[in-house]
């Protein structure tokens, strides 16, 4: 059975015996290399749902505020987005229905010569240098938090990757070479707030960059805000985030994110020893008060 | 808003270097201020009254003092403006002396603009200042004592005395804690029991008294006024209210281990009262050692006992109750001198610790008071005494003085000569520290009409060489390398803090010392409280006591338990923070991060009808720490007094 009726198949089910009111999973888009998130409230949609290596969406996102009996695809950046959701209290579990998939990692259109495309409903048929950086890294070991799970198990026969290889790089720059390649990267930034608004865990409900009393950061779109906004933006994420790689997708003007927050994880992992994304139980550690905190000042 | 600017010289403290009189001239054309004035000393009389008079006739509505930290004068600022009339927290501190002054001297025009600055930064925070009220909490006026001990005893009896009720809960058997183990006591050679007992007699006798023995203190929630206490009363497998005290069940019980009361040197049974004076007189089985518990046997006890008291089914009570105070007299534990090689590893059998000697000199000890060595039962006629085992040593992490041994072990020397007249006693140590009242008059006649030796020195080595040990050292005075056999070898062991005292501190959530005593609020003008209003402390808790300071701790802990209870209610302290409920997003940061742990959840209801999760300050908790504000993601928490808007405008006007 391919994954895709597999998944219909499942979701019929769910709602048949009426465990969800609505699922949450892709759809075919309007080019062959392209999918987009679709919710689904019926049984008769199910035949819309699929799933292949361009379903790239972190859907997490379309669980804020009040649920009512939600399934969800979960692939594994979703997966570890729910994660971060479960550990701030922002979704009930009791409310959620997760199908996890086991996920062979997403296609980066920048990378596939999409004209060759197959007409394929199998997993898999891109090689593994088609895939988007954050999937070469990927453990595959998914976050034990879902209900049900498709796909055939993956096997990770790729070259193992240093995922911290790029900041290293980065580390071997001097401060202030470093700065003159951020100044340059902010300096495109057109302030859109994709980045921040495509972000599973920035669930503020009114955002430090919307207030205006007091003002945090001023509207203009100048290097020094942009500066400002986009390191206040990381740093608020710090410890939290689990690397989707959303903001840097979404991004119009390129500005490679995963490069500043890949550092910050790499830092939290050194300091206190902490991975996001792995157990809702486990909090982030910029939120929680531990003996053996590094700090000796605050015991 | 019209803003008044006061500046003080603080005689020449900050007008040596900042030049006031400028400054003052110069922060009066700043916008909004209407007033700006100097003068030699803002806090006395005069200065206040300065402000006063300025405040009434430019019709000032929040002012802005430039002088010393406001740790010192903020609340005789607040109170002069309550005094007006005015709600107290229109007022700003610009710290121009410690800040400023004191640490530029060297460079009095720089200074000078630096005091401008901190003052315009005081003015954009006055601006934004809010009216600030406190709110009313209600006193539950009922005691906690936790530890049995003389200063625990001491402290219920005064509170009680004073006509409220208390609870004293003590983890052994029986209450009376340390001094029940001494014989005499420094320096008047009182019997330490015969002045004990009494007061645990009137302390079980007392109708407002609650003893809790053979209990402990589980979990602490709440606040001042209103603690909640989960004590475990564990089982004592006896039934207090059958039970005579007759102690039939312990003569006949068949297991027999060593007592802790007599550190070891004599054997109680594992159905036991600790001492023939216990308080309550009622044993307990020791359930890990008793035969019945391990193998299902036995039950001698149950048989024995004429009044029907034994219950090997009795399980531990859970008692959850509310108190206004709690007093920690927890007391301390014993440097363990198997740490140190030099003194064989405790493995020497005639080596033994001063309170194994307590016990031994005792005429109710294991030995009927015969001072005699624990390996062949000869009475001891040279006896080595050896101070500063386990304090002021910084390899055993030990740096602080523990400050009874100087005292207890010239009395063990004077004790000896008394039980056994032709004995020698040798007494080495580092410094001998007598600062206490007839202290030094006590050592003085050790020395003199006793003729007790003292070595100054550290002793070195001591190894046994037949049946008697051979102390090795060094007399600093004389320069002289010494080399001495004795019968008996007494080790004045340090003071140490409970060995749970961590675990203690965090079900408390208070602080520990760098030693791990209990840290008191200020070390002089708050030496019996806490940083958690409501919590006191008393006895050795806190540092090393011995009786009268214990005593007098107990007292003074009593006495804040008092004036806390003799309050119609508590304010609550405004300066807190607050959430605004509009934003939270629930994510409850706040309250795993509140050190207080002052936040809750709290379930809302939106505009729109729907029910979601926020956070939630408990305002008498809630100590304005503000670690709360910091860790919020979405800033959301603000500090009353000390907002986000007020740090911006301050960072803004520099």
């Amino acid at each position: 059975m391919d994954i895709n009726s597999e998944l219909q198949k499942k979701v019929y089910k769910l709602f048949e015996e009426g465990t969800i009111k609505r699922f949450i999973g892709y759809e075919k888009g309007s080019l062959p290399y392209k999918t987009r998130p679709c919710i689904i409230t019926k049984k008769e949609d199910v035949n819309r749902l699929i799933f292949d290596q361009f379903c790239v969406n972190n859907l997490s996102i379309y669980l804020r505020g009040d649920l009512e009996k939600t399934g969800i695809l979960a692939n594994m950046c979703t997966l570890k987005s729910i994660v971060a959701l479960l550990q701030g209290n922002q979704v009930k579990p009791e409310n959620l229905y997760i199908l996890a998939v086991n996920c062979p990692g997403m296609v980066d259109p920048d990378k596939a010569e999409l004209s060759s495309l197959p007409a394929q409903t199998k997993l898999m048929p891109f090689g593994y240098k088609n895939l988007y950086d954050k999937c070469k890294a990927c453990h595959h070991e998914l976050p034990k938090i879902y209900q049900d799970l498709i796909g055939e198990e993956i096997s990770v026969a790729c070259e193992p990757v240093d995922e911290y290889a790029f900041i290293k790089d980065m580390e071997k720059l001097t401060q202030d070479e470093r700065w003159k390649f951020w100044e340059k990267q902010f300096s495109k930034c057109i302030r859109c707030y994709a980045c921040r608004n495509v972000c599973p865990i920035c669930y503020c409900k009114e955002c430090m960059v919307d207030k205006a009393n007091p003002q945090w950061v001023s509207k203009l779109n100048q290097s020094s805000t942009n500066e400002y906004y986009n390191l206040m933006r990381v740093i608020h994420v710090m410890g939290r985030c689990t690397d989707c790689g959303e903001c840097e997708r979404v991004c119009p003007v390129k500005i490679p994110y995963r490069k500043l927050i890949k550092k910050m994880e790499k830092e939290i992992k050194e300091l206190y020893g902490y991975v996001p994304g792995k157990d809702p139980k486990e909090l982030p550690p910029l939120s929680t008060f531990k003996e053996e905190d590094p700090e000796k000042g605050i015991k | 808003m019209r803003i008044g600017v006061f500046i003080c010289h603080c005689g020449t403290n900050i007008s040596g270097v900042v030049d006031v009189v400028k400054l003052a001239e110069s922060i009066s054309h700043y916008p909004g201020v209407v007033i700006s004035k100097e003068n030699k000393y803002m806090c006395s009389d005069p200065g206040q009254n300065l402000i006063k008079s300025a405040v009434k006739e430019y019709n000032l509505d929040r002012i802005v003092v430039a002088s010393c930290t406001p740790k010192l004068h903020e609340n005789t600022f607040r109170a002069c403006l309550e005094d007006l009339g005015l709600n107290p927290y229109m007022l700003e501190i610009a710290n121009i002396r410690e800040q400023c002054s004191w640490v530029h001297s060297d460079n009095p025009e720089l200074a000078t603009k630096k005091a401008e600055d901190l003052i315009k930064m005081a003015i954009a925070r006055v601006r934004f200042a809010k009216e600030l009220t406190c709110s009313k909490v209600t006193i539950e006026r009922r005691a906690l004592v936790i530890g049995g001990g003389v200063a625990g005893i001491q402290s219920a009896l005064d509170i009680a005395n004073a006509g409220y009720h208390v609870t004293l809960v003590e983890r052994t058997p029986s209450i009376g804690g340390r001094m029940a183990q001494l014989d005499k006591t420094f320096p008047t050679l009182d019997c330490s029991a015969c002045i004990l007992t009494p007061k645990m007699v009137e302390a079980n006798r007392h109708h407002l008294i609650k003893i809790l023995t053979y209990s402990e203190v589980e979990e602490v929630s709440g606040f001042v006024g209103s603690f909640e206490v989960t004590i475990r009363m564990k089982s004592r497998s006896v039934e207090m209210k059958k039970c005579t005290g007759c102690g039939m069940c312990q003569s006949k019980c068949p297991v027999k281990v060593d007592s802790e009361f007599d550190e070891g040197l004599s054997k109680r049974r594992a159905i036991y009262m600790p001492f023939p004076q216990a308080v309550p007189n009622i044993p307990v089985i020791d359930r890990a050692n008793c035969r019945y518990f391990l193998e299902k046997k036995c039950g001698v006890c149950k048989k024995v006992c004429p009044s029907d008291a034994i219950d090997y089914d009795q399980e531990d009570t859970i008692l959850k109750e509310k108190f206004g105070s709690i007093t920690i007299a927890t007391g301390f534990d014993l440097f363990d001198h198997s740490a140190y090689g030099e003194y064989g590893y405790g493995k020497l059998k005639n080596v033994i610790t001063s309170i194994q000697y307590e016990r031994l000199v005792n005429s109710s000890g294991p030995t009927g008071g015969h001072i005699i060595r624990p390996s062949d039962g000869k009475e001891a006629k040279k006896v080595a005494f050896i101070s500063c085992v386990g304090s002021r040593d910084n390899k055993m992490g030990k740096p602080y003085c523990s400050k009874v041994c100087c005292m207890y072990t010239a009395k063990h020397a004077l004790l000896l000569k008394e039980h056994v007249p032709d004995a020698e006693a040798y007494i080495f140590y580092i410094d001998i520290r007598a600062a206490g009242k007839n202290y030094e008059e006590f050592v003085y006649r050790v020395q003199e009409n006793y003729r007790v030796k003292y070595i100054r020195g550290r002793v070195s080595k001591i190894f046994e060489e037949g049946d008697n040990l051979i102390v090795r050292g060094f007399d600093t005075l004389s320069g002289e390398s010494i080399e001495m056999e004795f019968d008996l070898v007494v080790l004045a062991v340090g003071v140490i803090p409970r060995k749970d005292s961590d675990s203690f501190a965090r079900m408390l959530n208070i602080s520990l010392d760098a030693n791990h005593f209990v840290g008191e609020l200020h070390p002089k003008l708050a030496p019996v409280e806490k940083n958690t209003p409501g919590i006191f402390l008393s006895g050795s808790c806190q540092y090393p006591r011995d009786i009268p300071e214990s005593v007098a701790m107990a007292g003074a802990a009593a006495v804040k338990s008092l004036s806390l209870f003799a309050k119609e209610f508590l304010t609550s302290e405004p300066m807190i923070s607050e959430v605004n409920t509009s934003i939270c997003t629930g994510c409850l940061n706040c309250k795993n991060i509140c050190p207080y742990r002052a936040i809750n959840e709290e379930e809302i209801k939106d505009l729109d009808g729907k029910i979601r999760i926020v956070a939630k300050v408990n305002e008498t908790i809630c100590r304005g720490c503000g670690t709360c504000v910091a860790s919020c993601p979405s800033q959301c928490i603000n500090l009353k007094g000390v907002s986000n808007e007020q740090i911006l405008a301050a960072i803004e006007a520099l």
